[in-house]
């Protein structure tokens, strides 16, 4: 059903706008970032013919023809793949290009002043949980009724729904009608502050089934592979409005010294613990100081617990001193993981000559403790 | 009867001295378990017995849970515990343990995808081999680097020979040469088995031309991808990758060899969009491109519906990490040159054919410029 008019400028409507390519027309939201907007890619990108034009984003209802003049020409747009997906193609019919059949467009230009709802990382698993859900978009013809959608923006109605798994992120129901050009709204949800947050994007529909591509932690690349085009730090991209955020500092008590010329590990652990169990690294800051009269002596690791880990430094600099790193953001490499447990500093002098005393290590982490939902991966 | 002289109170004193003396020795020694070897030349070869009690990695627990018929999501969840304890020992002790498993030549398949995570390590492992390899980039790079040469050698799995490369590629005094790497990239892509199975590890495996950034890595690549393989997407996509990393290569090969990629006009037109005008050897790549005969209208227009593209796939890879390849000072300077370029092509007879799509380009990089413009402004 159609959005009354005087609802487009509230929540969660604000954040709707038409995708306008070069060949058609779909729908998206902001989110994350005024200069971010998601959608289905395959309101922009085709299989066959591959890359497309950036798309246009249009806010609000328009007539027969949208208005240019509201129109914000993004300049580029990211897909989440891995080659792995790719090889599943063959044989899964359409399912595995909707488990994939995401993006995120970004402007240098905000797309609105609002502020963006947030991702929902852990979208896909409350999807297929009974939650009070409902999606919007920009259908040009409704699926039930056969009328035309026009540009305007419409929604389903509010209906607690859960969703059954098909194929990897790809989710479907069979309670719901849009229509073609509603591809890429938001699926909305209310977490437990009332704050609208999107689980998902619409990717599919017939008549009497819809399918919906889920968010899971993964979307966190999404933001690791834009924010040198919006020079924000990642872990400041996650809006502040609804988000709370633990923290803590650990260091290393007293220096060590590394064995000369031998190359094997020295492992200095940082125990980290009391962060809730099910929360999710949303940034991890490193401050390390190594004394040496040569650093090119060195191979620096510092390992996750999980076993994720960073080369942080290897037998650089001839002649140089010191390693210092003051400050290091980590946060893209490790945004998303569990916090709990050892962190672990890797550390070798493979040269023999120069003595090298770790005197800092100390590593600042925050948990985004909103993410409170079991884990649940496709 | 004889007769006894009791000892002198100091000699009692040494006596007692010695005695707690070692004592405190035993207890405090530094301990060694038999089965441990001092260095990767003492590790046993396949077909040496292996005691798998001795393995002290909880490897016979693994195997009889796989054999017991555990659910692929039991069997992922006790892989991920393992891989965040064995990470937590001795880095040099698990390395080796790991070598005889390796090659003992045991193994299970888990029914679980192979799927790359954070940092190129894996969350999902099709095979007890395959997650053996990739703890074994957790621990010690040395070992790391002999086992891989070995399982690259004499393995007929694609899985493994992909993350069995990510010993090769790490950071010096690791890193094979680049003609043992171009060596690696061409032996895959002659393994036709592979490519007719849509293996995940082939495909993660095409991550390799990027890491290893060379123009010969790109050439090899685009000529297999010419060739029309069965699994031709991930070659696609991974030339994308490059060619939104190294354009100048890129392009100076295609500029060098203007038949290469002539079988996919539209992908070539994708790539070449990828130029950075900035540098003057690209764009003149590009007015070459544009003047030759060779090259269809249809590819010209296509090649200036995306020019300069800036978009681009992201997520996990295997090797060179998630890809984040634009800046927003670069995208930036990048248009302005672009906008210049295309009103010298305006101004081109043989180019009058293409003025509507080079209008359609004119506004877009006009409203990129005034958009970048404004985000400058305070």
């Amino acid at each position: 059903m159609p959005v009354d008019p005087a609802d487009l400028t509230t929540d969660p409507y604000v954040h709707n706008g038409l995708v306008l390519t070069d060949a058609g027309r779909g729908s998206g939201f902001v989110a994350e970032d005024q200069h971010l907007f998601f959608s289905a890619a395959h309101v922009v990108y085709d299989e066959t013919t591959g890359w497309g034009a950036p798309p246009v984003f249009i806010q609000g209802n328009h007539g027969d023809v949208p208005d240019e003049k509201a129109a914000i020409q993004s300049r580029g747009y990211f897909r989440l793949n891995s080659y792995a997906r790719l090889a599943e193609d063959f044989g899964m019919e359409w399912k595995a290009t909707y488990s994939k059949d995401v993006l995120m467009g970004f402007a240098f230009e905000a797309f609105y002043s609002a502020t963006p709802p947030k991702i929902n990382m852990r979208g896909y698993a409350d999807l297929r949980r009974d939650n009070l859900t409902f999606i919007t978009g920009y259908p040009a013809e409704i699926n039930y009724t056969g009328e035309s959608g026009g540009n305007f923006l419409h929604t389903t109605a509010p209906e607690f729904i859960r969703f059954d798994g098909g194929f990897g992120n790809y989710v479907t129901t069979t309670h719901l009608s849009t229509g073609p050009g509603n591809s890429g709204g938001p699926v909305w949800r209310q977490d437990r502050r009332g704050n609208w947050e999107a689980v998902g994007v619409l990717v599919s529909g017939l008549t009497a089934e819809t399918g919906v591509y889920g968010f899971t932690r993964d979307a966190r690349q999404f933001l690791n592979a834009v924010k040198p085009l919006l020079r924000v730090p990642m872990w400041r991209m996650r809006p502040a409005r609804g988000t709370s955020f633990s923290n803590g500092f650990y260091s290393m008590p007293r220096p060590r010294r590394i064995p000369d010329g031998r190359p094997s590990w020295t492992r200095i652990p940082l125990r980290v613990a009391y962060f809730p169990n099910d929360g999710e690294v949303s940034k991890v800051v490193l401050n390390l100081k190594v004394d040496t009269d040569d650093r090119s002596d060195l191979v620096v690791r510092l390992i996750a617990p999980g076993g994720t880990y960073v080369e942080l430094f290897s037998l650089e600099d001839p002649g140089q001193s010191d390693l210092v790193f003051t400050n290091k953001d980590l946060s893209s490499e490790f945004a998303g993981l569990t916090p709990n447990g050892n962190w672990q500093l890797y550390i070798q002098d493979r040269i023999k000559g120069d003595r090298a005393t770790v005197s800092q290590f100390e590593l600042e982490i925050s948990v985004d403790a909103n993410n409170t939902t079991t884990p649940e991966e496709p | 009867m004889p007769t006894t002289r009791p000892l002198p109170k100091s000699l009692k004193w040494l006596l007692g001295a010695v005695v707690v003396i070692g004592i405190t020795w035993l207890l405090i020694r530094p301990r060694k378990s038999p089965d441990l070897v001092d260095s990767p030349r003492d590790i046993p070869v396949r077909g040496e017995r292996v005691s798998r009690n001795s393995s002290g990695l909880g490897w016979e627990g693994l195997v009889a849970m796989i054999d017991q018929g555990a659910s692929p999501e039991e069997i992922r969840q006790r892989l991920a515990d393992t891989k965040t304890k064995w990470c937590e020992e001795d880095p040099r002790v698990v390395a080796e343990r790991i070598a005889i498993l390796l090659r003992s030549a045991e193994d299970r398949e888990t029914g679980l995808p192979f799927e790359t995570g954070h940092g190129g390590g894996l969350r999902s492992w099709p095979s007890l081999r395959v997650f053996l390899l990739d703890v074994l980039m957790s621990t010690d790079p040395d070992v790391a680097v002999e086992v891989a040469r070995e399982v690259l050698a004499g393995t007929d799995s694609a899985e493994e020979y992909a993350v069995a490369m990510r010993a090769l590629v790490m950071e010096q005094p690791w890193r094979a040469g680049d003609d043992e790497l171009h060596a690696h990239l061409a032996n895959l892509l002659a393994k036709n088995d592979w490519q007719e199975e849509r293996s995940e590890g082939f495909a993660e495996a095409m991550d390799l031309v990027r890491e290893i950034g060379t123009a010969q890595a790109f050439q090899s690549l685009a000529e297999w991808v010419d060739g029309s393989p069965p699994f031709k997407e991930v070659g696609a996509m991974s030339l994308h990758e490059f060619a939104a990393e190294y354009p100048d290569k890129m392009s100076a090969r295609i500029e060098a060899d203007p038949s290469l990629l002539a079988s996919d006009p539209g992908l070539r037109a994708g790539l070449m969009a990828r130029i950075d005008p900035v540098d003057s050897k690209q764009l003149g790549v590009l007015e070459s491109y544009l003047s030759r005969g060779q090259v269809s209208l249809a590819e010209k227009r296509d090649f200036l519906r995306l020019f300069p593209l800036r978009s681009a796939t992201t997520g996990f890879r295997l090797y060179a990490g998630t890809p984040a390849p634009y800046d927003l000072d670069q995208v930036k300077a990048s248009d302005l040159a672009a906008a210049s370029a295309v009103e010298a092509w305006l101004a081109r007879a043989d180019l009058h054919p293409l003025n509507p799509e080079l209008l359609a380009l004119q506004k877009r990089l006009d409203r990129w410029r005034k958009q970048a413009e404004a985000a400058d402004k305070p």
